[in-house]
Formats: structure tokens, sequence, C-alpha cells
């Protein structure tokens, strides 16, 4: 009667085996470095547009603030993209014919909207609203970076729940322990030792903080 | 009553086995076998692997004018009117993006609540079978074609032209019928309207003690949330201590009869005995009555005259009809039987209908013209000595038409009356003053009885549904899967009989019977019903539609019974069948396992009980709480439907629901008091009590039930993986499960669904949030408190009490403090944020 198994079956199960486990450990650590690479958020990829806009240009060079053209960043959950209409104000006399700016035209005549792409990639499962945070005293570069210097349009910061779960918590350790009031601007001093910019400095009005001492880390903060 | 009384769910509660009832599946699942179980084992496991995608950033559109805000648009509110069954409801509706998302009462009229109906007609305005075009003998016509056919007929002179269009309170249509009738004198123009609304609760100023004659005020129709806001106030506030005594002689239980202070029930012959009577004769002294300050005497019971349908019907069959003009409702389908409508339409020369929906009349329509909905058109209604106006807020690209613009273009005049109210309209939805409400609500003043003579033996008694009313609202889930608040049948409907019956035919839930009315005969399955009287056979009416859309063919069509002289009582015969056929009801679903878990309280009581109220221990400002107060709650399901509206519930579907699956995340228990033939009726709204000490979330292995610093028991869906170890230990069983994908299954269009929730996905668990949405617009500033949530809003009897337990001064913070306060299952000491205060009874002295 002949063996079963081969006098190398042994060693090939073993192989085998570890094979298998090296291969689930490189998917896992694939997985949990890719999660974080600047590539999966699309960190510094910018991405075609409809018209070239130039935020430099715009913000560095003409002075113009974050809120003139994404009006709802004060108020509202989303900051709301410019109107054509918005753009005409000067481009109506500002470099008029140039063909770049053709889509403007096209949309203030027809009534049809500018298919700008999204540069940032935002979870659908979580919720942001851009007036609380502009309200406790988050600047516009703190998630955007600084835009204003961005001659093509990308994303700057990783915006995994991390970044946000960082900020949330060190705005309540700020504000002394959890549960103490967090009102108005609680991590504004924070951000600012950090180097970051403050609203007021980016032209913005921060309006109140309505959070009421809640703990910033609950998840229905974020997600519901 | 008793207050030791035995609460129970149904009559089949005792026979389920103790896994059956808590875990149907589980049940089921013992008869896996072991391959099969493997089986589905790695392929849950592989489908997992494959759920996990990238997603590319999308593309961020900027409108032409103004800025734009996508999916992040602000919602804008509108008030408007809708009109149900010729009655203008005034209401709010909520917007984004310029598509109605939420339905509610106007607060500015009444208490802001709403029903169940009007909540749930935001799908209607979304049916994909909505018609897109007019259809000229079934092939789609140019809309200039419906314009032809129409100012064809206004150069005629109108001979030979029938009109006929559903009872209306809109001022707009009634005189551009004048102008019809003017421009074509030989036209006529007939009303007609399967069931006339119940009139709206109004108690003489004074009175203690009311008699309801088979008035059910409270049930459905369109005057619900009015009457329940006017019941609640006469009974009295939460604090008010006066006695208030509304005793209700029915025969088939209502939602009236289960709040009754004593509830009688009566055989339809003594029914219409006490209602000759007035309530004060023989009758009256024999079933002990007191006297009673107000006598209300039900619409089934008062003769409404046999309706315009019969000229029409006889001039149909002398031919002497060329042109038939049917201007919305369904005759074809809910006309009497013994006017078999649909078979006199045939000799009328041509068919022009007006639908919103292809329906049994629009089938032989030579014309079918699309009708706009009631948010895409101005109207004026009368309501008392007041106007309510309603306004277009949702835009089409598609050409509809209204009533009244179809019988202008026949008056001749060339547009509709350009609209002279805007300002009006802009700063409120209704302007008091003007004439008198002449044709409006009728009053019960001057009530003549009907003299139907019902022979003895079982009497068929016809029902309107508490959700497809009259058959209009077949086609729309939300109130096809809304349980009925007495029967909890779903999905349809059944001839319900009294035990007593039963026991004497030898029936029982699900048998299928012939029943034998004036010569016609249907087939319907059986469902026993506890306190409806012995020798009826109930039926609702509006089930068995033939052409309706997701509504075709579910349940039994009791018009085909109906007759003109009978419309409400009619003599019948009851044969059994060989066939089985048991009806769907949630009434055994989510049992609790606690004896008494709807309590009721007498006044003697509330005196001396000592009321607890628990502090709470955690960090934030605001300490969210729930009171539902049982003693105004009435049952009608509204906050049901508010809730599914407001948090985007999906429907689960008949088979799913008979599985225990439905998605409701509050429910409403109705629960049977004391005896079997003739009990108490309670209603209990149960929705996640949000416990301090949640039972649901240390069992969770992903931690995707936690809870909030404000006191919130959240519900982390991006975590869950669906273990559903969670739903298993909550003792309240308010967690639900999709056990499927259902928007992505069976779509319900995207504009419809509330932006500000998010739409689960398949293997995710959920339940109340408390409308966590609301509460964080107002910590971001996007809304001013206090919060509300969705069934707070629409609850018409303000028995819903939601705010912050940690501000003394609530409205929730003192109800919680009143002697009437309880815990559910509070033995558990679970600490759950959402109390109930127990429902008041009499002491029987008075």
């Amino acid at each position: 009667m002949t063996q079963l198994f081969g006098r190398n079956a042994d060693r090939k199960l073993r192989r085998g085996a570890a094979l298998v486990v090296v291969l689930a450990v490189s998917v896992l650590l694939f997985g949990y470095f890719r999660v974080r690479s600047d590539s999966y958020w699309h960190v510094g990829i910018a991405r075609e547009q409809p018209v070239p806009f130039n935020h430099k240009l715009h913000v560095q060079g003409l002075k113009m603030e974050c809120g003139y053209c994404h009006t709802g960043a004060t108020s509202m959950a989303g900051a709301g993209m410019p109107s054509a209409q918005n753009c005409l104000t000067c481009h109506s006399e500002i470099w008029r014919g140039v063909p770049a700016l053709e889509p403007l035209h096209t949309s203030a005549e027809l009534g049809t909207p500018i298919p700008w792409n999204s540069v940032i990639w935002f979870p659908d499962h979580a919720r942001f609203h851009h007036g609380s945070h502009i309200a406790a005293g988050v600047a516009c570069s703190t998630c955007h970076g600084d835009v204003g210097a961005m001659t093509e349009t990308s994303a700057a910061v990783r915006l995994t729940m991390d970044f946000c779960v960082d900020c949330h918590e060190d705005a309540m350790a700020e504000t002394g322990a959890r549960g103490s009031a967090v009102t108005a601007l609680p991590a504004a001093a924070f951000l600012q030792r950090k180097g970051s910019a403050s609203p007021a400095a980016e032209g913005m009005d921060p309006p109140a903080s309505h959070q009421d001492g809640r703990s910033l880390t609950d998840c229905s903060v974020c997600h519901y | 009553m008793d207050r030791t009384d035995r609460l129970w769910r149904g009559l089949s509660e005792s026979e389920e086995l103790a896994v059956q009832r808590e875990f149907p599946m589980l049940a089921e699942a013992a008869r896996l076998d072991r391959r099969l179980a493997m089986k589905l084992l790695g392929a849950s496991a592989a489908l997992a692997a494959a759920a996990a995608c990238e997603r590319k950033p999308g593309s961020k559109p900027s409108a032409a004018r103004g800025t734009h805000f996508g999916d992040y648009a602000r919602p804008v509110t509108y008030a408007t009117t809708l009109e149900q069954s010729g009655v203008p409801i005034p209401v709010l509706v909520e917007t984004v993006n310029g598509w109605p998302i939420k339905i509610d009462g106007n607060p500015a009229w009444g208490t802001g609540g709403s029903s169940a109906i009007t909540q749930a007609q935001l799908l209607d305005f979304y049916n994909p079978l909505r018609l897109t075009r007019p259809l000229l003998r079934g092939k789609p016509a140019r809309p200039a074609a419906v314009e032809e056919a129409l100012s064809r007929l206004a150069r005629g002179g109108g001979r030979g032209v029938h009109i006929l269009r559903p009872p209306t309170s809109n001022i707009a249509v009634l005189r551009a019928a004048e102008r019809a009738a003017a421009a074509l004198p030989d036209a006529q123009i007939h009303e007609w309207a399967p069931i006339l609304p119940e009139a709206p609760f109004d108690p003489a100023p004074g009175s203690r003690s009311i008699l309801c004659i088979g008035a059910d005020f409270l049930g459905p129709g369109p005057h619900q949330a009015e009457s329940a806001a006017a019941w609640a106030a006469w009974r009295g506030g939460s604090d008010d201590r006066r006695h208030r005594q509304l005793f209700v002689a029915e025969c088939v239980p209502t939602l009236t009869g289960a709040r009754a202070d004593r509830r009688l029930r009566l055989a339809p012959r003594d029914l219409l005995q006490l209602a000759h009577e007035g309530g004060r004769g023989a009758l009256a002294r024999r079933l002990g009555l007191p006297d009673v300050d107000q006598v209300l005497i039900g619409r089934e019971l008062q003769d409404d005259g046999a309706g315009d349908l019969l000229p029409l019907v006889a001039a149909l069959r002398r031919g002497e009809v060329e042109t038939l003009i049917v201007l919305g409702g369904n005759p074809a389908y809910d006309a009497p039987a013994d006017l078999d409508f649909a078979a006199a339409m045939k000799h009328a020369g041509s068919v022009i209908v007006l639908a919103d929906t292809l329906n049994e009349t629009a089938g032989g329509a030579g014309m079918l013209i699309p009708e706009a909905s009631q948010l895409e058109r101005w109207g004026e209604y009368r309501r008392g000595g007041n106007r309510l106006l309603s306004q277009p807020l949702a835009g089409t690209k598609v050409r509809r038409w209204s009533a009244e613009e179809i019988l202008d273009r026949l008056a001749g005049t060339a547009e509709t009356a350009q609209p002279a109210w805007m300002k009006a309209v802009h700063e409120q939805a209704f302007a008091a003053g003007g004439e008198s409400g002449a044709a409006a609500d009728a009053t019960e003043t001057g009530v003549s009885v009907r003299s139907d003579d019902l022979p003895d033996g079982l009497i068929l008694v016809f029902r309107p549904d508490a959700s497809v009313w009259d058959g209009a609202h077949a086609d729309n889930p939300w109130l096809q899967e809304l349980p009925d608040p007495i029967s909890k049948l779903v999905w349809g409907n059944a001839a319900t009989v009294a035990s007593s019956t039963a026991g004497t035919l030898g029936l029982e839930n699900g048998d299928i019977v012939a029943i034998e009315s004036a010569g016609r005969r249907i087939e319907a399955p059986i469902w026993v019903l506890p306190g409806q009287a012995g020798g009826t056979v109930a039926l609702p009416l509006g089930y068995g539609r033939a052409v309706a859309g997701l509504g075709s063919d579910i349940g039994i069509n009791a018009y085909r019974l109906r007759t003109a002289r009978h419309p409400w009582y009619a003599p019948c015969t009851v044969a059994k069948t060989e066939g089985r056929a048991v009806p769907i009801s949630t009434e055994l679903h989510h049992p609790l396992a606690e004896d008494v878990p709807a309590r009721r309280m007498s006044r003697r009581d509330e005196a001396e009980q000592p009321a607890f109220y628990r502090q709470q221990s955690e960090s934030g400002q605001h300490q969210w709480g729930m009171v539902i107060d049982l003693d105004a709650c009435i049952g009608c399901s509204a906050c049901t439907v508010a809730c599914q509206a407001e948090n985007n519930i999906p429907v689960v579907g008949p088979e799913e629901v008979a599985r225990g699956r439905e998605m409701h995340w509050l429910r409403i228990d109705r629960y049977w008091r004391g005896d079997t033939d003739d009990p108490g009726i309670d209603f209990m709204p149960v929705p996640c009590m949000h416990c301090e000490t949640a039972p649901c979330e240390p069992v969770c292995p992903v931690g995707a039930t936690v809870h909030s610093s404000e006191g919130l028991n959240q519900m982390v869906y991006p975590r869950c993986i669906g273990t559903r170890t969670c739903a298993n230990n909550c003792p309240y069983k308010v967690r639900r499960f999709n056990w499927f994908d259902y928007q992505e299954e069976a779509p319900r269009s995207e504009q419809s669904l509330n932006p500000r929730v998010s739409v689960r996905e398949r293997g995710v668990m959920e339940k109340c949030t408390y409308c966590v949405q609301r509460i964080e617009a107002v910590h971001a500033g996007d809304k001013e408190g206090p919060v509300r949530t969705a069934c707070q809003q629409a609850c018409p009897t303000e028995a819903i009490t939601f705010g912050d337990l940690a501000d003394p001064d609530s409205d929730v913070a003192r109800k919680r403090a009143s002697p009437r306060n309880y815990a559910l299952l509070g033995g558990l000491n679970l600490a759950p944020r959402t109390t109930y205060l127990a429902r008041r009874e009499e002491d029987g002295d008075g």
C-alpha cells in the first residue's frame, strides 16, 4: 500500500499555511495603510475643472474672502458653490471673451449649472456642518489647508475620523473636563496655538455656538 | 372598570409558544438543516468581503443664479391646504430644493397636529404611476388634444353633457362650475362621494356629558385631527380634574369607542332606535344611560339621501348622455353595486376622466386627463367663516389639469382667473372673514335618522377604513402598511365578527366565508374582533381595488355588496367555505414582559400616588426625555406615519410584516382590557425608551449603540455589523433590523427622502433616535429651539411631549412629576427616558 501523503506533504502544508498567514497579514496591513494614505483621501490631487479657477490669484492677489463665494460657510451645513452670476459680477467686464471663461457665460445664458468636480472626499455616513465649525472658532484652513496659496485646488488634509475626533477631544480638553460648558469659540485658542488662523482672520464673522455643553465626541454629533 | 383587569393583545395570544412570540425567526430557523446553514454562512462571509468599496468624490454643480447647496440646502416650508373628501385641511409642507419632503398640520390653525392620511399624502405626490400625458383611447396624446376636445364641448351648448365631480369646498372649482353651468345651460352637474365625512367634534358650550350614537369623530376621516384636538380640549388638559363624560354606543369598536368613559355594544337596530329616540327614550333608560347634555348622531345613522348618482345612471341607461365628464373620484369602483355604474358608463357617447393615476373609472374613458396634484395648484377653500388658500409649491414640467381648469375651458374662459390673494398666501395660508360658510360643514342640528328596516339575522356593517379611507389611498404603501388602530390588520381587510357570532357560525380567524346580501355574493376572510356587537359582520371599504398600482387586488372589495338603499347596514347571510387565508395582523408582534403595560389610574388614586422622579447623571446641559400621555392618546397612528416620513423608514410589504419585520420605529400597541366579548381598549405608542441603563448597549460587540452626553441611546449605522443581539436584548422590542436593502430593492423617489436622515443599508439595526437630526439642527444653529420630534408635531391631541428633563420648567419635566407618570417595565430598573402618564378613569361615582 502506498503512502497517502508524500515525504514533502508536511513541509508543503507548513509553507502553505505560512503563505496564507503572510497574505492575510499583508492584506490587512495594505488596507490599514491604504485608508490612511494621501491618495485614498485625494490629498494633493487636483482634478480637471470646467473653468481653471485659481484660488491663489483671487485670495492672495485680490484679497477676496472665502465667504464672498462660499456664502453658506458661516451659517449653513454646506459652504455652497458660487453661481455663474456671482463670477460674472467681475468677469462680465474683466477677461471678457477669454475662452476659458466660456462655461460661465453658457451657464448664465442657459440657466444650466457648472459641473465643478469635488476635490474633497467626505464619507457619506458622516455629517459636517460648516456653520457650527466657524461658530466654534475653526478656521477654513484647518481642514482645507491653505487654499489661498493653491493655483490648482486640491484637498490638503486626510479627513479621517481620527482627524475629526482629535480636534473634538482637544476642544473639550481646552474648556476643562468633559461636560463643562463648551461655549463660544472653544477650539479657537487650542487651534491658534497650533498655528492655525482664526475665522476672523479669514474674513469670517463667527455666529454664536449652540453646543450647550454636550460632549463633542458623542456619535450623534456627526452620525445620524 | 376594575384596574386589575387583565390586559391581552389578541384572542390567539395564549396559543403561541414563547419562542414564537419573542423570536419568530428563531422558531423558523430551527427548520434549517446543517448543509443550508453552512451554505448561508459561506455566502454571507463572501458578501461581507465584497461590500467594502472605495468611493470617489462626486461632482459639485453650481447654479446659474444664487449659491448652490445641493443636498445641504435649507428646507423651505410653505403654508397651503390639502382637500380630503371635500374638507380643506390647512398644512405646512417642508420642501428641500423645491421637493416636498414632509407634510404637517398648520399650527396657526389648531394644535398643528395631523392625521396619518394627511402625513402619507406626501407619497401620493411621488407615485411613479401618476399620469404624465393625456391618453386618447389608451394612446398617449398631445396636451393640445385635451384643449381641442374641451373647446369643442364649450361651443356645443352642453346638450347631453353630464359632469360628475366629488364634493368640494374649493371656491375656485365651485365658481368655475357656476360659469360652466351658465355657459352650457343644458349640461348637468352631479356630485358623488362614497363616504361623507363625519361631522367635526364641536361640543356645545358647557356640555359636560356627551352621548355618541355611532358617531366616530375620533376615527379616520378628514376631520380627525381637528376633532381630536377639540375632544382633547373638551376633556381638559393634563392637570385638569374636571369630570367630562363620553358615552359611546356603537356596534363595531372604533377609536371614539376606545376613548369612551362608557362604551355600549349595540346591534344596528338598537343603534337606530337609540338615535330615533334621541338618546333619551326607553332604550336609553334600559341601558342605564344618564341624561346627557349633548347627543351626537353618526353619519351612518343619518338620512343622507340617495345622492346625485341615481339621475345620472338613469340618464346613462336611457342613452341621453353624449359626453360624461368625471372630474376626480372613482365611481366605477365605489358607486352602489345596484347601480352598476361601470356598465352604465358604457352607454355614454364619450367619457372624459380626470384622474391622477389609472383607476377603475379611467379604464372606461375615451379621454384620460392627468390631474394636477394638490401640491401643484392654486386653490381657495371655504371653512366655516374663513378662507383657506393653497399654493403650488412644487414645480412640474408635465402638463396636468385641475378640475377648475377643465370647468373653465367648458365655460369658454381662456385662462383660469389669476389668484388675487398672492399677498395673503405669502403671509399666511388663510384669511379670516368673508362670507359665512353656508355650504361648509354640516352641523348636527336637524339631523334626520335613517329608517332602515333591518330584519332579524346577520347584519352587514360597512366601515370606512383607517388606512385607505374610501379606497382613494389604496396605492399608498405607508397607509397599506399602517396597522389598523383596532384590529391591527395590515395590507388588506377582513370581515370582522364578534366571538359569539363566530362561535355560532363555527368560524375562526382566517376562515373564508361567502357573504351574500341582496343577491350579491363575495368571499372574505374572517377576523374575530373583540368588542363587536353580536349578529354583525363588519367589512371595511376601500380594498379589493382592481386598478390601483401596488394597491391592486389587496383585500376584499366591500362595495360589491353596498347598495344605494343600504349604504351602511344591510341584511346578509354568511356561509363558511373550504378556503382559508389568515389576514396579516401585527397585534401579537413585539410582546412585552409586563402584565399591565398600559395603565389606568382613577382620579382618587391620582391624588394619593407619590411621584417618582429620577435624577439623571449625564453631563450635557440638555437631557432629552419624552412623556406620552395615555389619557390623551386616541390611537390614530398619525405619529407612526409622521415618524416614517421624517426618518426615511422603509415599507417592507405584507410577506415581511407577516414575519414580524415591520420597520415602524414608533408602533402603537393596542391592548384589550378584561372581558373577551366586551373589552376595554387601551392604546400605547411605543418608541425607543432611550434607557439610561440601556440593555442593548453592553451586548453590542462593536459598540454601534452607545449613550450620548445628552442621554440619547445613539445608533451608529456605519459601525453596525448586524448581529441583532441588541434587538434580542431590548425588553421593549423597539429595534428594527434591515433584512434587505429596502431603498435599493423597492426604491422610493430620492427627492422624497429627508436628506437629514441616513438611508440605512441591509444588515443594519435601526430604531427611534428622538429625531436626533432635529436636535442637531438646533445645535448647529440651523433651527431655533425648542426641539420637537416628528411624532410630537403630528399628534393632534398633544399626547407626546418631548424636551429637556434637566430644565425643571420644561413641559416634559413638569409632566414627569405628575402622579400618573410611570415607566413601562419599570421593574427592570432601566431608567427609560420615555415615560407614560396613566390613562385616567372615573371613580364610578361620577
